[in-house]
């Protein structure tokens, strides 16, 4: 074994040889259980997961999750167990069935709508003939020469960009 | 005494408020001077008022005069002086004295600091303010009275929620967060103003700019110090709940962000009038929503205050307040006409259209997701809930297109671009995104989630690092005082990409704080348990009494690699007049890391404690980010100063501006 | 100013403000049971004094289960009218406690004080509570001769409440 390797085998065997073995006294939990934990609504606190509350019936909710778990149940069977209990209620985001849909439906909707609306804008924009910036009410002495301004600065900035290495 | 005097300063304000608001509202179509004279005296004497007011219930609080009856409430003798003092915002009433306090004292700084030039729009806008205020003067002489007269009078108070005494971030979390909330008025104030003259000048303008991102600057602080001051206090290692109270601080700042890009389309190209003012009044109208849900019982929150007349009340004014402005801008809607048009799709105009669209769409989700459980229950009679996990998979999305716009927009060009020229300018930045991804991976990092947001991090910061230094770069070689001159012509931009900065840095604490380790441990004297490659050792378990609550504390010890890390110390307290003990977790940074511990129980006899473990990578970018918001907010409003003789030079300077 | 239009745009504030009107007088932590009209969870547990005891043992006559805690100030007001009606209805109606979140000796100390005449049952992981989807105390389940559960309610119990639920299951029992 080369000095080099020796080297890096001590560094990592060094502290499970000194360290003594400590009892397993971390428990943590299965993956599932996490999400699950997330889920789930605490129904004695405002709203918090019971992954996250310190109230005893959020506790013992997460033991009974824990167990039903270590049952081999699925985390579809669990969410439905505790539902079958409390009601829908009890889930932190709506099912896709029944009403809870719209909820899902609704942002992704309202997005491509948004985005259809910001394309007919910048079409209609593009299409437009702009009016004489003279309108006392809603414009200002600035207007026309911020515009000149644009153009001057857009210029320098690339004669900048093609003068930078 | 100090009831009879509290009310009657109240009253003094309701006076001044609708004196004051009439005269303007009466007036704003003919200003004169004396007109201008009576509003501005009104607006004092009612700012005043009420800060006297406040002054009062302090020194009620202060003195344990519990014939007051919010002293009565949340008062008690064995509290610690500063958390008295600090109690004037700790419930229900006491935090609309407070309202009025932050109202009182913004109208007033308003008032003295419009110039005369303004003097065609300050009736308007000052009604405005005053409106408003007579609405919160109003609740606090009638239905929300903190100085009604208790008796007979009680010997000692129950003191406010121990939740609120854990915690030094509780004297300053509210104060930022009401001073963006109330703040919100002001740009409100000069919107209508705007629209009932018909007309909005380039200062005017300015002030509106100026007014929203002062209210935008304080609301960032108060939300980013309200998240710390969950983390640190809650117990549980995280810093959002998307509750719905904490939904209505982020509503009026996600729409405030969208003005304030808005904004610069309107101020470069002078397109987009009627949508960026709508935005200024859509951010107000949600922080009078917001209110609306902290205060009506309506909705379950962990802030909420409890069920009162208050909630009607509240709705009846954000109804008038929505018609009002309905109105207002559908009617002026013909005087605000484009006067520039888009020349190209791809164009730094339509890099700004498209993120006031995420964040229009970030409002409406965020909206809707919180009143859900109320539509569903008035519609189809169901009980749902909609919490943490739908927020957080709608969140992730809208906030990564929101840091790619970041990266991309500043780098477009207003009107036509020059495909070719531009393309040089993403090299740096995408260079350091995808050096950032490729480091990552490198070290070990495989999930493509983390890969992907720190790279998009990665690819915005360096855009951001990018236009912040061009300038300096460009002039390198030249005096102190040409650069000073190019930074003080620069600092809107300047300021603008530190916030940016800011963003990312934020976003990055989001993203790593998700993969956080967590472990239940069960320890005696002496043993020891690892997490995350810290090995955690429970020294011994320690009581102490203090006046107005007894504290248990067990101490930690961290160590990592054989080195001492940290040493940690958790804590039950047990208040006098709670049944359940309030947890303080133990939190300290090392390295990338956080290591947060909350003490779940004991054994009577010290033998065994339960203690909840936490390995939290990158939060502490979130409370780092405070500093840098805060400079940048700073630097983008810092007032114009005249440097003679940089003039010449000045004026080179401001054909170099970029953006 | 063009007031139509205005006018009609204010109409689209209409459905917004009743909305949040809606959460009037509304309790917004009151869940509605998803549980009656169904079986009542069966249920094994041990009372104060250790003895066991099944929900089948009971079947026959009809049940009112209380769940209640010490640190519960209204439980423990409900638990002198709980008392009373248990003897009105004595023979013919079973009333049973179940402890809800509570220490051991608590309990004890507390029965100790104030006895009862029925049993209590401890369910030290909250096991049944959670089957009867208890958020909170006190919350009392009427459930029928046949093992249906009948009717949830939450808070504290009245005795018209309670003749009127009993009383309807006492007379549709008698006729089966």
């Amino acid at each position: 074994m080369s000095p080099l390797a020796l080297a890096l085998a001590l560094l990592v065997a060094t502290p499970v040889a000194v360290a003594p073995a400590p009892p397993p006294l971390t428990s943590s939990d299965a993956p599932e259980v996490i999400a699950i934990g997330r889920e789930l609504r605490c129904p004695v606190c405002q709203g918090m997961p019971i992954g996250e509350s310190p109230s005893e019936t959020a506790q013992a909710m997460m033991k009974r999750v824990r167990e039903l778990h270590a049952e081999g149940k699925s985390p579809d069977e669990i969410r439905a167990y505790f539902v079958a209990r409390y009601g829908e209620w009890v889930l932190l985001q709506p099912t896709s069935e029944g009403f809870g849909l719209v909820v899902w439906v609704l942002p992704p909707v309202a997005l491509a709508l948004g985005l259809l609306l910001l394309a007919r804008v910048v079409k209609k924009s593009r299409a437009a003939k702009v009016a004489a910036p003279s309108a006392p009410a809603a414009g200002g002495p600035a207007g026309p020469a911020a515009a000149a301004e644009d153009d001057y600065l857009q210029r320098v900035r690339e004669t900048i960009e093609r003068g930078e290495a | 005494m100090n009831s009879v005097l509290g009310q009657s300063l109240i009253v003094l304000a309701l006076v001044a408020a609708a004196f004051g608001a009439t005269a303007g509202w009466v007036t704003g179509n003919r200003p004169s001077p004396r007109a201008l004279l009576m509003l501005r005296g009104a607006t004092y004497v009612f700012g005043s008022a009420l800060i006297f007011a406040n002054v009062i219930m302090v020194l009620a609080l202060v003195g344990h005069d519990f014939s007051v009856k919010y002293v009565s409430q949340v008062g008690s003798r064995s509290t610690p002086l500063y958390i008295t003092i600090v109690s004037l915002w700790s419930a229900l009433e006491g935090s609309i004295l407070f309202w009025g306090l932050i109202l009182g004292v913004f109208a007033i700084i308003f008032a003295r600091s419009l110039k005369d030039k303004f003097a065609t729009h300050a009736p308007y806008a000052l009604a405005t303010v005053l409106s408003v205020g007579l609405f919160f003067a109003f609740l606090l002489a009638g239905p929300s009275d903190p100085f009604a007269a208790v008796s007979p009078v009680p010997p000692d108070g129950p003191g406010p929620n121990p939740l609120l005494q854990n915690h030094l971030l509780m004297i300053v979390h509210p104060p930022m967060l009401y001073f963006g909330y109330v703040g919100m008025i002001l740009p409100f104030a000069v919107a209508v103003a705007a629209l009932m003259r018909g007309e909005l000048s380039d200062g005017w303008l300015k002030v509106l700019r100026r007014t929203t991102l002062i209210a935008w600057g304080f609301l960032t602080v108060g939300i980013i110090m309200g998240a710390w001051w969950a983390y640190e206090v809650l117990g549980w290692g995280g810093y959002w709940a998307w509750d719905p109270v904490e939904n209505a601080s982020f509503l009026p700042w996600l729409a405030a962000t969208a003005y304030l890009h808005s904004t610069i389309v309107h101020e470069r190209r002078r397109m987009l009038k009627a949508w960026t003012l709508s935005l200024v009044i859509g951010a107000f109208l949600l922080t009078i929503l917001g209110t609306f849900m902290t205060r009506s019982g309506v909705f379950n929150s962990v802030h909420s205050f409890t069920q009162s007349m208050i909630g009607p009340l509240f709705l009846v004014f954000l109804t008038v307040l929505i018609i009002f402005s309905i109105m207002l801008l559908v009617g002026r809607a013909h005087l605000l006409v484009a006067e520039n048009r888009i020349e190209a799709i791809i164009s730094r105009e339509t890099a700004f259209l498209l993120n006031n669209v995420v964040l229009t769409i970030f409002t409406f989700t965020v909206l809707l997701g919180t009143v859900f459980p109320l539509l569903a229950e008035a519609v189809r009679g169901v009980k749902l809930s909609v919490g943490e996990p739908y927020f957080n998979r709608m969140a992730v999305p809208l906030g990564m297109l929101l840091v790619v716009l970041m990266g991309v927009g500043p780098l477009l060009p207003w009107g036509k671009p020059n495909l070719r020229i531009v393309w040089r300018a993403f090299v740096a930045p995408l260079a350091l995104g995808v050096l950032v991804t490729i480091g990552l991976a490198a070290a070990g990092m495989r999930d493509w989630r983390p890969l992907v947001t720190f790279g998009a991090c990665g690819f915005a910061a360096g855009t951001s690092l990018r236009e912040m230094l061009l300038p300096f770069v460009l002039r390198w070689g030249e005096d102190v005082g040409a650069l000073l001159a190019v930074a003080s012509a620069q600092r809107r931009r300047l300021g603008a990409h530190l916030v940016h900065l800011g963003i990312v840095v934020v976003v990055a604490g989001v993203c790593g704080s998700s993969f956080k380790h967590t472990a239940d441990l069960s320890l005696a004297p002496n043993e020891t348990a690892t997490l995350a490659g810290y090995s955690i050792r429970l020294q011994g378990v320690s009581e102490r009494n203090e006046a107005h609550r007894q504290v248990v504390v067990a101490t930690l010890v961290i160590d990592r690699d054989g080195k001492h890390v940290a040493d940690a110390t958790p804590s039950l307290n047990y208040y006098r007049t709670q049944r359940e003990p309030v947890g303080s977790p133990s939190v300290q940074t090392s390295g990338l890391n956080d290591l947060y511990f909350s003490l779940m129980s004991f054994e009577p006899d010290g033998s065994r404690v339960a203690i909840k473990a936490f390995v939290v990578p990158l939060v502490s970018w979130l409370w780092w980010s405070l500093p840098v918001f805060v400079l940048g907010t700073l630097v983008a409003l810092w007032p114009r100063r005249r440097i003679a003789g940089v003039r010449l030079g000045a004026a080179r300077t401001e054909g170099v501006v970029l953006s | 100013m063009n007031w139509r239009n205005a006018f009609f745009a204010s109409l689209l504030v209409v459905p917004l403000i009743w909305l949040l009107a809606q959460g009037f007088g509304r309790d917004p932590r009151a869940v509605p049971s998803v549980l009656e009209n169904r079986p009542a969870p069966s249920f094994k547990l041990v009372d104060v004094k250790g003895t066991p005891l099944s929900l089948d043992e009971l079947r026959g006559r009809p049940i009112v289960m209380n769940f209640w805690s010490t640190w519960c100030e209204p439980c423990k007001e409900e638990h002198a009218l709980l008392q009373q009606a248990a003897k009105f209805y004595e023979g013919r109606v079973q009333f049973l406690g179940v402890v809800y979140q509570d220490s051991d000796e608590a309990v004890r100390s507390y029965l100790g004080r104030h006895s009862s005449t029925y049993p209590q049952l401890l369910d030290p992981e909250a096991r049944v509570a959670i089957d009867y989807g208890v958020s909170g105390v006190p919350e009392s389940f009427f459930i029928d001769p046949q093992g249906t559960l009948r009717v949830k309610h939450v808070g504290v119990l009245s005795f018209d409440v309670l003749r009127t639920h009993l009383d309807a299951m006492l007379k549709s029992g008698s006729k089966s």
